[in-house]
Order: structure tokens, then sequence, then C-alpha cells
């Protein structure tokens, strides 16, 4: 079932400065939705007009079937939460919860257990008398939640929630984030720039840029086939190399043709794939792209370690797992790379990518 | 496609207010100064700007501006750079000194330095007995030193913040550079204030050109643009309306320049960085220390000379106008007697007027810094008026505009509480939208989202938030209104008159027991007020 349409949605300020250029989107009732880009890529912008504080140019915003756009945002029945959580600092952690209770003229003992229930989920239950300057910003943020999901509102709305905390705290929090969210079943729309708190939270992700939507899909299509050359850079790590597809077909990459599994118009392509695909050994599989470098320096980061190696293509990162002691002493040695030919994703100029028909 | 709510209606009576309370009154002395004898005409500047006795007092008032400006940026810096560098003891101290200098009106001090040093005064007469002749204080450098002590404190506050907020890596990085500490005071730390001096210079400027009582009671025949506007607009014998509002607007269109340019120095502040490392204090020892403590309490005392001298001789015994040996409360006696009407007039009007501004000017202040748009813009860019024009000149804009009908309000108490309403409602506006800058705007729309109409949001989140800001204002704008001398002089008759006014006719008239009197029970209004103030400003949420 449709829990929120978006169609159309432009927004400028003043005259060439467009922030949204026509954004259509559907959630599906309950679902984990999140809205990822760089910083200015209009994210932040589409959530406030689904909330009800921004006013977009044109198009329209339903939710449940009905029209949103003429109601102002106290009157949508969206909750929020806020980057810089936006807890009242006058009112206790408990009023503050009960702000939106109250606001709907619920009877006081059902507003108390409103309270209690929501401040349990959030595991602030002994927390209520305190103020706000008292806790920590992730625990400040918890109540920013219990605050929000307490009204039962019909869209849930995170602005980039985590970006003030410290990174182990961020790991805790979303995972609570997502347990409560599947747990009461709101569909909820979050906003982030970092793509691996957006892989490990969502059920679907729109990538987004300059005003408009890059890609639609799950976490697993969103990384593994990435549609546009943007999708693929802004999530996880991927060696970008100049190469050509020739009238016959086949891949040229350093003077040399590799066969490809369909075929593509000719034209000068850029040639993506993940440093894990990289096959650093001696020999590859048959039809293996293949390239002879030598390694720059090495990155240990415990679980792996990533070389940088230095071909006559360009500079690529290979990523080798769990890897032994005697890896980390590759410096300046030769290495042969081969690029299984189901890893490789190529993109035209246009940032397009190159569909192989058999 | 905008949305209407209640700050509509808001939006509309905030123009109203300031058509019917500014725009309305200057434009009257503007047209004014261009009529002669119900004619059109240049001939009012003309005149000033031809004949030699206007051209001296344009000229004293530039005089005497650079000079208390001079003055107040070498005591004022000074004293903001060894408080705020040095491990100097007694710090509060110091700056509650420097903020009683700065709220007791610059009359009371005028009055002060004439009882220590004018042709009769103490210090000058007990000099002359032992044989050390010093020229009375009166004249051009009376009124710059007055000028200098009376506002080197403005300039104190605002440097010594600035000094504060210059990071201490900045300082660091110049000394593990090999820079020595006097090089870098002048190569990274004094740059860096540069905006903050300029300005707090450029504002002290502005308020020595508007002060009235100054130079009228120091000054002996020193003209300067604000005494002449009133000499002109009050003679008994041939007021001339249209020279006098012809003078204000000169007076108007200088200090305009001045505060524009505060104003662009103060923009170009871009050093201020939070989450910084605040500058160190460093400690002193010995001759030094000796030194810089003498120098800072020697400044702040004599700073405050004035308000010492008036306490001190309103206890002096009297009789009739004369001092006598010894102490006693007959100044007090006659003031109670035969003068409370100024009191209670002083008390009512102050407090009408900063109701009236607490309420306008945090719905306007909110407005303009939160629904940002051309009419709230406009409104911004013409609330700036007021800190342009002096007393004087909004009183006699006032005394024109409304004494005829259906607005006849000449002789009214109504009239001086309107003139301070709209003098200083701007400043009330300017510090509720810095209050209102320091919270998130998420939050009144965390409310909305909640289910909260934003007229309720606004009440129930952002003013509980605002209160501490708003009632230090208030007592900034108490303390401000009940000291109002110059608006309040033009417009007051007999039975609407109020302390500063009767403060200024008993010194001209030479009754200083009385003056001391009114001047200290002025004063412990305006520190009682103060006291307020700073509690007030204690009980900010941090959020």
């Amino acid at each position: 079932m449709t829990a929120l349409s978006l169609r159309a949605i432009h927004k400028s300020y003043g005259p060439g400065i467009k922030v949204l250029d026509g954004i259509d989107l559907e959630l599906v009732s309950g679902e984990f939705f999140t809205l990822l880009g760089p910083s200015g890529c209009g994210k932040t912008t589409l959530l406030r007009i689904v909330a009800g504080f921004h006013q977009q140019d044109s198009g329209e915003v339903i939710a449940d079937g009905v029209k949103l756009d003429p109601l102002p945002a106290h009157k949508r029945d969206i909750g929020m939460v806020f980057q810089d959580y936006a807890i009242f600092p006058h009112l206790t952690v408990a009023q503050n919860v009960a702000f939106g209770l109250k606001a709907r003229n619920l009877p006081a003992d059902e507003i108390a257990k409103r309270v209690e229930e929501s401040l349990n989920t959030v595991r602030l239950a002994d927390y209520g008398d305190r103020l706000p300057s008292a806790l920590s910003g992730g625990q400040q943020q918890r109540v920013g939640l219990a605050r929000a999901m307490t009204i039962r509102p019909k869209l849930l709305l995170m602005d980039e929630p985590l970006s003030n905390l410290d990174a182990k705290l961020r790991v805790e929090l979303r995972e609570d984030i997502r347990e409560i969210q599947q747990r009461l079943g709101i569909t909820t729309i979050y906003v982030t720039h970092d793509q691996e708190e957006a892989l490990a939270v969502s059920d679907r992700i729109c990538v987004m840029n300059a005003g408009r939507v890059e890609q639609l899909g799950t976490p697993y299509d969103i990384y593994n086939h990435p549609k546009r050359r943007f999708a693929s850079a802004f999530i996880g790590t991927m060696n970008f190399l100049s190469a050509e597809l020739t009238q016959d077909g086949a891949l040229r990459l350093g003077g040399k043709d590799w066969m490809l599994p369909g075929k593509a118009a000719p034209g000068p392509v850029e040639l993506a794939f993940r440093p894990e695909a990289v096959r650093l050994r001696a020999t590859g599989n048959a039809g293996d792209v293949a390239l002879a470098g030598k390694i720059l320096k090495t990155t240990y980061l415990g679980r792996e370690a990533i070389h940088m190696v230095e071909t006559p293509e360009g500079n690529v990162l290979a990523q080798v797992a769990s890897p032994a002691r005697t890896e980390l002493d590759k410096t300046a040695h030769a290495a042969e790379l081969y690029l299984p030919v189901a890893d490789i994703v190529l993109f035209r100029p246009d940032g397009s990518r190159v569909e192989l028909a058999p | 496609m905008i949305r209407r709510d209640i700050w509509t209606p808001v939006l509309i009576a905030a123009w109203a207010i300031v058509l019917g309370l500014l725009v309305w009154p200057l434009g009257k002395i503007l047209l004014s100064s261009f009529v002669v004898d119900g004619e059109y005409t240049f001939a009012n500047y003309t005149l000033i700007f031809s004949e030699p006795r206007f051209l001296r007092t344009i000229g004293n008032t530039f005089l005497v501006g650079f000079g208390g400006m001079i003055g107040a940026l070498i005591l004022g810096v000074g004293l903001a750079f060894v408080v705020s560098r040095f491990e100097i003891r007694g710090r509060t101290t110091i700056e509650v000194l420097a903020l009683i200098a700065m709220v007791s009106p610059p009359f009371i001090g005028a009055y002060s330095w004439i009882v220590l040093f004018g042709a009769n005064g103490l210090v000058r007469t007990s000099l002359a007995s032992i044989g050390i002749d010093i020229p009375p204080i009166y004249g051009t450098p009376g009124v710059i030193m007055v000028f200098a002590l009376k506002f080197f404190p403005q300039v104190f506050l605002i440097t010594s913040g600035a000094f504060a907020a210059v990071s201490r890596s900045l300082e660091e990085a110049a000394e593990s550079l090999g820079v020595s500490p006097t090089r870098r005071l002048f190569t990274i730390t004094l740059p860096l204030i540069m905006p903050a001096i300029t300005a707090s210079g450029l504002l002290a400027f502005v308020m020595s050109i508007a002060d009235f009582g100054t130079p009228q009671i120091i000054g002996r025949g020193l003209q300067v643009l604000a005494t002449q506007a009133y000499i002109l607009y009050s003679a008994d014998l041939g007021s001339n309306q249209g020279l006098a509002s012809a003078i204000s607007l000169i007076l108007v269109g200088i200090s305009m320049v001045f505060v524009l340019l505060q104003r662009w120095m103060m923009r170009r502040d871009i050093y201020h960085n939070s989450g910084m490392k605040r500058a160190e204090r460093r400690p002193i020892a010995g001759l030094k220390s000796a030194y810089l403590h003498m120098a800072a309490y020697g400044l702040v005392l004599i700073g405050s000379i004035p308000t010492i001298t008036v306490i001190y001789y309103s206890f002096r015994r009297t009789r009739g106008p004369v001092f006598q040996d010894g102490f006693g409360l007959q100044s007090y006696e006659r003031v109670l007697q035969r003068l409370s009407d100024p009191i209670v007039n002083t008390l009512i009007y102050s407090a009408i007027a900063v109701v009236a501004i607490v309420i306008v000017g945090t719905l306007l202040g909110y407005l303009i810094t939160r629904r940002r748009s051309l009419a709230t813009g406009a409104l911004d860019g013409i609330l700036t008026v007021p800190y342009v024009v002096p007393g004087v000149v909004m009183g006699i804009a006032y005394a024109a505009a409304f004494n005829v009908a259906p607005l006849v309000l000449t002789g009214t108490g109504a009239i001086i509480i309107l003139a301070i309403f709209i003098r200083r409602l701007p400043y009330t506006v300017s510090s509720v939208g810095a209050a209102l800058r320091q919270i998130s705007p998420n939050l009144e729309q965390a409310a909305m989202s909640l289910g909260v109409p934003p007229g309720r949001a606004f009440l129930k989140v952002t003013a509980p938030l605002l209160i501490p800001g708003i009632v230090a204002g208030a007592m900034m704008s108490l303390v401000t209104a009940m000291n109002e001398l110059s608006s309040s002089l033009v417009l007051y008759i007999g039975r609407t008159i109020t302390m500063p006014v009767r403060i200024y006719i008993a010194v001209i008239d030479g009754e200083y027991g009385i003056a001391a009197a009114l001047s200290t029970i002025l004063l412990a209004m305006t520190i009682v007020a103060i006291l307020a103030m700073s509690y007030a400003a204690k009980r900010q949420y941090k959020s």
C-alpha cells in the first residue's frame, strides 16, 4: 500500500537556483526509506517540504490518499527528528515527550501511559524528570525519537539524526532506530549523507544529486548494481579507468581487447570496479581483464588491507581480505591484477550505464 | 504560495506603528526644513552653510565627536587589553564600575565635574589655595573629557568581548613561529579585533554628537548641532522651526553616515568562531602588576567620580541652594516635599514605555528574524532610524507632528512616553533578534510537527526561552527610559516634568542640592534595574 506519493516536486530559491528538479517517489507503507546524497543535493529540502516547513513551487505531496499541500505543518500529523535534536531546553524529558500529546488534548492518564511507554522504548525510563541539559547528545536524540513517535504519526521524518554524534554512538543508535521502526511499523523517511548508515538501516535508498533522483533501490542493488556513475562513486569505493568500446563489441583497455558477455554501441567509456573485486594473483581465470602494475603503498585496516597499485591505465585500489603478515611488505613490488568481467560496470561519458545486449 | 497565520496581522500592526510614530513625525520636520514663510525653498540649508556661526556649530560637533571618540578609544581599548590579557584582581568590580559609569546619565556627570572643577569647584579652589591654578573645566576640553570618561565603558565592553574572542591557538601559532608578545599584539591580536575597535569608536562618536546635556551644562557658549537645534526651537522670541528642523536633519545626516560606517565595520568582523580556545590571562607580578592595577582601577574610579560626587553632595547640609558644612537630609526633604511629581512621572512614563517596548519589541524581533520577507526586511531597515535620530531631534519632530488635530498630544504624558517608546524600541528588537539566533528554529518546527499551531508554538517554546533575554533587554530599556533627558526636555510642560528634566533645570538654576538628591534617587533606581537585569541574564537556558 502506498503511504506517500511525491509527484513532480519542483523547488528553486530564486531564478536559476534549482534545488529540486522534478522529484517523483512512492513510499510503501511501513518501509524505511532513505534519501542519500551529498550536501546541497536537495534531500533536506525535500524532507522539509513533506513536513510542511517549506513550500514547493509545484508538484503534489499525497499521504494516504490525502493531499497534504494545503495543510500547515501542525495539521499534517508527521513526526520529525532533527539533526540538532531540537529538544525543548526548558522542559523536562517527560514534558518534551508529552508535548505533542497535550496538543492533541488527550486525557492525562493516557498521556502519562504513552510517555512512559515511549521512554521505555528508547531506554530512558529513568530520565523523565531530568532537564535536557543533563543529557548526552545520544540521549537527547533518543528523547527526540520518543517525542516524535509517541504521537503515532502516519509518517516519521528524520533529518540526519545521527550526524552530531560520535562514531560509536552513531552505530549504536542507528541499530536502535531501525529496530524501533520495524517494531512500530512507522513509514519513515531518513535523510543522510553517510552511505554506510544508509546501507545499514534502509529498506530502500533513493540516491539524490543536484535536485534529481539518481537511483532508487534496495541497499543491495544500490551497491552492486549502480545505474549511474554518480551513485557508483558516491556509495562505497570505486575504481575508474578510461577505456573504449570497439566496433565489434570488445572492451579496449591499454591497447588490448577483452571480450564482454554482451554487445553495446561503440565509444569511450569508463570502466568501474570495486576494490574487493580485484584479484591479486599470479594467474587469473580465463577471460578476466588483466592489468600489471607496481604497489605504491599499502594501508592496513585490520580486517583488510588496501593496496594502491600503479598501472599504465591509472592507479587502482585493490583490497585483500584478512591479510597475512607478508601482505604488508609488498610496497614497491610488482603486482598482477585480474578483474572478472562480471564484476565490471561501464559508464558512458554522460554518466549513464552501458547496458549490454546479448 | 504564502500561508497566512497569526503573524500577518502582527506585521500590519508593526507597519502602522512605524509609519505613525517614526515616518510621520520625521517626515514632518523634513518637510518643514524646506519651508520658509509658507514657501518651499532651500533657504534654511543655504543659510546654515553660509553663516559662520552655524558653520562653527558644525565644526564644533565634529570636534567634540572626534574628541570624545579618541578619548573613549584610548581609555576603553587600553582597559580592555589590560583586563582581558593580565591577571587583574577584582575584574568583576572593574566591570561593575564601568557599567555604573556607563548608565549614569551624562548630564549628571557634567554637573559633577562642575562641582569639582567649575569656576568655584571644590578641587579647583582647594588647589588654588595651595597655589596651583588650573583653568575651569568649561568649554570644549571639558566637554571632550566628559565624553571620553562617559563613553569609554562602551568601548571597553565591546572590545573586551573581541579580545576574549581571539582564539588562543592563533596567538600560540604566532608565538611558536617565533614572534615576540609585543609584536604579536600588533601583528595578530589588534588586526583581528580592529573591526570591534573601529565600530565601538564610531559608536562613541555618534553618542557624543547626539548628547545634549553635556555641552549645554558644561560647554558655556560652545554650540553644537544638538544644542543649536534646541535653542532655535525653544527660543521664547522668534522660535524658528524651519531652521531648527534643518539643523536637526544635518545632525541626523552626520550620525547616519557614522552609524552606517559602524554597521559596515561590524559586518567585516568575520573572525568570531565558536568552539575555539579562549585567550589566556597572564599572571603578572611586582612593579608591573602594581602599575597595571593602578591604571585599571584608577580609570574606572575616575569614571565613577561623578557618581560618587553626586551621592556625596546629596547628603550635604544645605540652606536654600547653598551648601553648608556637615551632613544632612535637607535636599531629600525638599525633593520629597516639593518635587515628588517628577519621580512619580518618571516611574509611570518609563514603566508604560517599557511594557509597550517589551511586547512590541518581542513580536517585531521575532517577525524580523524568523519571518524574513520584503516587508519585514524593510521594517528592519526603518527601525535603524531611531539609532541615528538624537533625542532633541525626536522631541522637536514629535512636537511638530502631534500638535494638530486629530492627534493633539502636545502637553500630555503620552507624547513623552511615545517618544521614549520609539527611541528605545529598536534596541529591544535587535536584542530579541540576537537571542532568537541562539535558539534553533527547529525547536518551533518540532512543536509544529507535534501538532501545535504556529502562534502557540511561539508562546510555548520560543517565548519561555526568550524570557531571560527579554527581561534583560527590558531592564536596559527601563534604565535608558528613566534617564531620558533630551526628548522629554522638548516635550514636557510643568505637569509632565520628569526627573532628568528637573535635574537639568536644577543644575541650570544652580540648585545643586536638589540636583544631587534627585540624581541619587535616579541612580538608585537605575542600579536596582541593572541588578535585576544581571540576575535575569544569569538565568539563561542552555540549549
